[in-house]
């Protein structure tokens, strides 16, 4: 497959199960070095980068099935997604006073942004264990964020959310690209959703591609029809 | 009721990082903090030097482990050779004419070292794989002491370790000692309760918990477990020199065997993972209630008219330790910090447990 995402733009990625979306954004991250090809970001090349490397190049991501610290506050979940522009380290703890808490405290003024931004005041001194998973997907966005990315990419931001919580989550994804001029690579099975905010997608289906381009003339394909609910002449 | 949580607004990030966020939690932290101060006017000299002086310096080693297996998640069972690495060059350091604040240093570095390598195996393997590989350098470790009269003095032999001394100052006086342990502990903790608030702390629970979404955030978890091995090495380090210089006062390799190394783990388990405060609580459960309960049965048996035999004697103590240890465990099996936290939540709320999360 090859394909490009523009700067700016929100990218939809849809397929049937097992067609391949989350191995794409797996070998995006480096955590499935692929066997062929090339990917580049920002006309660098970082195929094969290690996760944390990528994560450092400005690649932001959120999983399918969650992947926040249970153990943690929602506020340190969020702060965590910070970690690529601080310098945490022995020394700065054992002298905190002097050095961490400087930094600490910047961090976690970029972090109130997002906090305000998701609405997610209320509960940020909540254990993520504790609160409904709509909100975890929210929690994740924010941890996301506010690592600044270039790219950011959301593996199903609304699995299991009702209409409701869907509408939020696409406006906080068409604000969060408004205000940071982020791209987004969304991964998604509402339809509704891609043809909604998508600027241009790709359909995938067996690892291949077998349409992209706008939204709406692409859903509208006999093929991707085919690929997801089956042949209508069935 | 007791806290008062009333009317305690932060309206700044600074104070919203406080370490105590709650009045009635700095007071109690300031006034036992006060007590181990007082202490030597407090108790007698024979407590103070055998009890509250080891009491300090297990804790300060147990919070290092606790580093290691709270915070980072890898299992340790060769704390007490790390210990050990420390103890010996700090005291061969001291006999080759080092002042001691240098000696304790070069334990904590050579403890520093030795200690990273354990990462290695510990990048390679989790869990029970990676208890059982620091076992096992336990043992080589255990075999190089007994094995090097160089290191050691011979085997069965013992080093003495040169008269302590800070600034110049030869410390010698039971009070003296036990401020050393005082300042060494309370360096220790505060440097645990500053991880709590920064990211090295919230970097090494990442690593604990997930490393895939470690790494996705930047999180590089090959470098925080060798952070996380050599942090809590040069505590331990530093503790086992401590340990020689104020009360065993001669090094042998039987203070460090794999039966201490265990009970390290214990005193981290008993007390809660991640929990500072419980730490202080497990290394007293298993330090110091043997002996209590020893005096307890004694009198007991005095009191009651009973003829206990020297065995039975030696027995029950082991046996009510060992019960105390699992009904712990049973109530609560995060630990005592835990047990503790439960009874402030609850005091939290008192008598509005209504209000209880």
């Amino acid at each position: 497959m090859d394909f490009s995402i523009h700067k700016g733009e929100i990218f939809g990625l849809v397929g049937p199960n097992g067609s391949g979306k989350t191995t794409v954004t797996n070998a995006i991250t480096g955590f499935y070095p692929p066997n062929k090809g090339s990917i580049c970001l920002d006309g660098k090349d970082i195929t094969g980068t290690a996760p944390h490397k990528v994560a450092k190049l400005g690649v932001a991501r959120t999983f399918q099935n969650l992947a926040l610290f249970n153990g943690m506050s929602v506020l340190e979940n969020i702060l965590l997604g910070r970690h690529i522009h601080m310098k945490p380290g022995v020394l700065p703890t054992a002298l905190y006073w002097w050095v961490a808490r400087p930094s600490e405290i910047r961090n976690r003024e970029v972090v109130e942004e997002v906090i305000e931004f998701l609405q997610l005041e209320s509960i940020r001194n909540e254990l993520v264990d504790g609160i409904p998973i709509g909100l975890k997907k929210r929690v994740e966005l924010a941890r996301a964020l506010v690592a600044e990315p270039h790219l950011l990419i959301l593996d199903e931001p609304m699995a299991g959310m009702n209409q409701e919580e869907k509408g939020y989550m696409a406006r906080f994804i068409l604000d969060a690209r408004a205000e940071r001029g982020i791209s987004v690579l969304l991964i998604e099975h509402h339809m509704d959703v891609i043809t909604g905010i998508c600027d241009r997608m790709l359909a995938l289906n067996y690892g291949e591609m077998i349409a992209s381009g706008i939204p709406k003339e692409v859903v509208k394909d006999p093929r991707v029809v085919e690929a997801y609910i089956g042949g209508a002449h069935g | 009721m007791f806290y008062r949580l009333s009317g305690i607004h932060h309206t700044n990030y600074v104070s919203d990082t406080r370490l105590y966020k709650i009045p009635a939690d700095r007071n109690l932290a300031l006034f036992l903090l006060a007590l181990g101060l007082a202490a030597p006017f407090l108790v007698g000299s024979l407590y103070l030097n055998s009890y509250m002086l080891p009491w300090l310096v297990w804790t300060a080693a147990a919070l290092g482990l606790n580093l290691v297996t709270g915070w980072a998640g890898q299992l340790h069972l060769g704390y007490a050779a790390v210990m050990a690495v420390g103890a010996y060059s700090a005291v061969h350091a001291a006999k080759y004419g080092l002042p001691w604040e240098f000696a304790l240093l070069i334990g904590g570095i050579s403890a520093a070292v030795i200690g990273s390598l354990f990462a290695f195996a510990a990048l390679r393997v989790k869990g029970l794989y990676l208890a059982l590989t620091t076992l096992a350098m336990q043992f080589v470790m255990d075999w190089v002491l007994t094995h090097s009269p160089a290191i050691s003095g011979g085997s069965h032999a013992s080093l003495q370790a040169p008269t302590f001394a800070l600034l110049g100052q030869r410390i010698t006086s039971d009070t003296g000692l036990y401020y050393v342990a005082f300042g060494w502990c309370l360096l220790v903790t505060i440097f645990m309760l500053n991880l709590r608030r920064t990211g090295l702390g919230r970097a090494l629970v990442a690593v604990r918990e997930k490393d895939y979404a470690a790494a996705i955030l930047g999180v590089n978890s090959f470098y925080y477990k060798i952070v996380a091995f050599a942090t809590s090495s040069f505590i331990a380090g530093v503790s086992g020199a401590i340990l020689v210089a104020t009360f065993f006062f001669l090094a042998a390799p039987e203070q460090f065997s794999v039966a201490v190394s265990i009970q390290v783990l214990a005193m981290v388990i008993v007390g809660g993972l991640g929990s500072i405060i419980g730490t202080y609580f497990g290394v007293a459960l298993i330090l110091l209630v043997p002996g209590v309960v020893n005096g307890l049965v004694a009198e007991g048996a005095g009191a009651l008219g009973l003829q206990l035999n020297v065995e039975s004697l030696a027995h029950i103590p082991n046996a009510v330790y060992g019960a105390l240890i699992i009904i712990i465990l049973m109530i609560e099996p995060l630990g005592l910090g835990k047990l503790y936290g439960n009874i402030r939540d609850y005091l939290r709320v008192w008598p509005f447990d209504q209000f209880k999360k």
